[in-house]
């Protein structure tokens, strides 16, 4: 049977009102959103002040904050569902592989991406009520804004896919976000440690040389180079989680 | 409703340490309440994982409604209902909104949701409470909804795994009611797995008994009783001693004749009569004053098959 947007839609809006609504509680849900929006949405931009619209490189750190929203959701996806022994009943629908795999993947960029708008704009409200007025608001400039919607989604959607990528294959949700949470780790960290040390072990006309070069780079073509990589990383990790995700292939129990 | 609902040709599983559906080959009926009989780990939720396209087959083919399950299992999952090992609900979810997954996960309309809700909960007495979360449920009000939920969308074929397994007696019956209402009103072919022989016997029109993932026998439950050399004859009265005993086991057709509570028990195969017996009996010096010709229940008959002592496998 072939994949329908309803199809996929269909499993998103459950996934999210089981596990992002439901998860420890209806309640315990809407605090923890709330504690996210009151800390990043409003004091945050409460201690940077101006620099919050004016620091582009502060607002390009914020398009991570999806990487700590999805994991839990992600987690969730497969490994919850085999915790929970409902992944087999699932697997009897007539839903296609592509219609459960991506419906979760959905219900997980909604979530993080939603989230990150949601403070993103609690933010701009935040730090106009403290620094603007009403005759000239305080805006982030145009750029940073497309910036922050594209590499936000772009990162959601990273987190998304290898995470449930490796739901797919995990016993327990422990086991998922703790394969999720050291991957993460290593994706970030590693590289960063890679280049520091390969920087060190460069000779110094060589180290000056390098500076020099990225000094000159544009704002813009870091940002576009990174986009592009992330637009690749992502195809690759759901390219990945397509193949790897076949009926037969998953473990019940 | 006519025709072959499940056909399988040499069905074989194999998993690295073992093989777990070993040449299966079967034809259950459409119409009909088929019960996959066999001890855990006989293979028997291997077979409906494969019936249903969960695993692929190491060889051979199987076939729900003229549709193969390895290349249209898409069609045979949109006809059929499941009810695997566990309820498959989500807890997090009320009931009605596990119903309403369910019955769009399988492409019915949003108009024909509720009404079908309403038509599934009301006779299994769960309407009322349809908007309450299942995790706050009983396992045996949970497992009711699930037979619902496997039957949300009129699938023309239900696969049961162990429906009743670790239900408390009550709630069993409970259930064991429910689908013998649930299955005459909607007029499925049922695949039932379980080693409840009380509950095959009841529900039943054709059994088939599985042991060590082959298929050892095949039939009516009174056939399968019958294929166990299960028919025996009791005797009662006076007298019954060492002489009688040894003259009625030379008798043809008796297999084995032993005493149990001041009474005769004697195994009978084809071809024994029971005049024959019975004079015998008389001659040797049996004052008899009761003879009764009976058979196996199903459940002994079944422990007979798996030649199996004492008690049923847990």
């Amino acid at each position: 049977m072939s994949m329908t947007f309803a199809d996929v839609w269909l499993v998103a809006t459950k996934e999210f009102r089981e596990v992002a609504l439901r998860q420890g509680g209806s309640r315990g849900s809407v605090f923890n959103l709330v504690l996210i929006v009151a800390v990043f949405g409003v004091f945050m931009p409460l201690q940077a002040g101006l620099s919050w619209v004016q620091t582009p490189w502060l607002l390009f750190t914020w398009t991570w904050l999806p990487l700590f929203m999805v994991s839990a959701l992600v987690a969730d996806s497969f490994a919850g569902e085999r915790e929970r022994h409902t992944l087999e009943t699932l697997l009897t629908t007539p839903l296609s592989d592509h219609a459960i795999l991506f419906g979760k993947l959905l219900a997980a960029v909604l979530y993080g991406y939603g989230m990150l708008l949601v403070v993103f704009a609690v933010s701009l409200v935040t730090v106009n009520l403290r620094h603007g007025t009403w005759r000239y608001p305080l805006l982030f400039p145009g750029e940073v804004t497309l910036g922050v919607l594209v590499i936000g989604f772009l990162v959601t959607l990273f987190v998304a896919s290898i995470g449930v990528m490796i739901s797919l294959k995990a016993k327990t949700v422990r086991q998922a976000g703790q394969t999720l949470s050291l991957g993460i780790l290593v994706t970030l960290w590693v590289p960063g440690i890679a280049a520091n040390y390969m920087f060190r072990a460069l000779s110094e006309p060589m180290r000056r040389a390098l500076v020099d070069w990225a000094v000159q780079l544009d704002l813009w073509i870091i940002a576009a180079a990174g986009v592009a990589l992330l637009v690749l990383v992502d195809a690759v990790f759901v390219g990945i989680a397509m193949r790897r995700f076949r009926r037969s292939q998953l473990t019940f129990d | 409703m006519s025709g072959v609902a499940v056909r399988t040709q040499g069905l074989t599983r194999d998993y690295p340490s073992v093989r777990a559906v070993d040449d299966l080959t079967l034809e259950v009926p459409a119409g009909i309440v088929f019960g996959f009989l066999g001890p855990n780990g006989s293979g028997k939720t291997t077979t409906v994982r494969l019936l249903l396209g969960l695993l692929d087959p190491s060889s051979g083919r199987a076939e729900i409604l003229g549709h193969d399950v390895a290349t249209d299992a898409a069609a045979v999952r949109a006809m059929s209902g499941a009810l695997m090992e566990h309820s498959g609900l989500y807890e997090r979810l009320s009931a009605e909104e596990n119903l309403a997954f369910f019955g769009r996960a399988a492409g019915m309309k949003r108009s024909e949701i509720a009404p079908r809700i309403r038509e599934l909960l009301e006779p299994l007495g769960l309407y009322d409470r349809r908007r309450e979360l299942v995790g706050t449920w009983s396992r045996g009000m949970k497992q009711r909804l699930a037979v619902g939920r496997a039957l949300m969308h009129h699938p023309r074929m239900l696969f049961l795994d162990e429906p009743t397994a670790g239900l408390d007696p009550v709630a069993a019956a409970e259930l064991r009611d429910d689908l013998e209402r649930l299955v005459a009103d909607e007029g499925v072919t049922v695949f039932i797995n379980t080693h409840h022989l009380a509950e095959a016997e009841r529900l039943c029109n054709l059994v088939g008994v599985i042991r060590e993932g082959r298929l050892i026998a095949l039939g009516h439950p009174d056939q399968v009783r019958g294929s166990s050399s299960a028919r025996f004859l009791m005797i009662g009265g006076q007298n019954l001693g060492a002489l009688v005993t040894e003259r009625i086991s030379a008798c043809a057709g008796v297999t084995s004749v032993a005493l149990e509570d001041s009474r005769l028990r004697i195994e009978l195969e084809d071809g024994a009569r029971v005049s024959d017996i019975v004079r015998t009996a008389v001659e040797a010096g049996a004052e008899i004053e009761e003879v009764r010709r009976g058979s196996e229940s199903l459940e002994q008959a079944f422990l007979s098959l798996l030649d199996i002592d004492g008690e049923m496998p847990a």
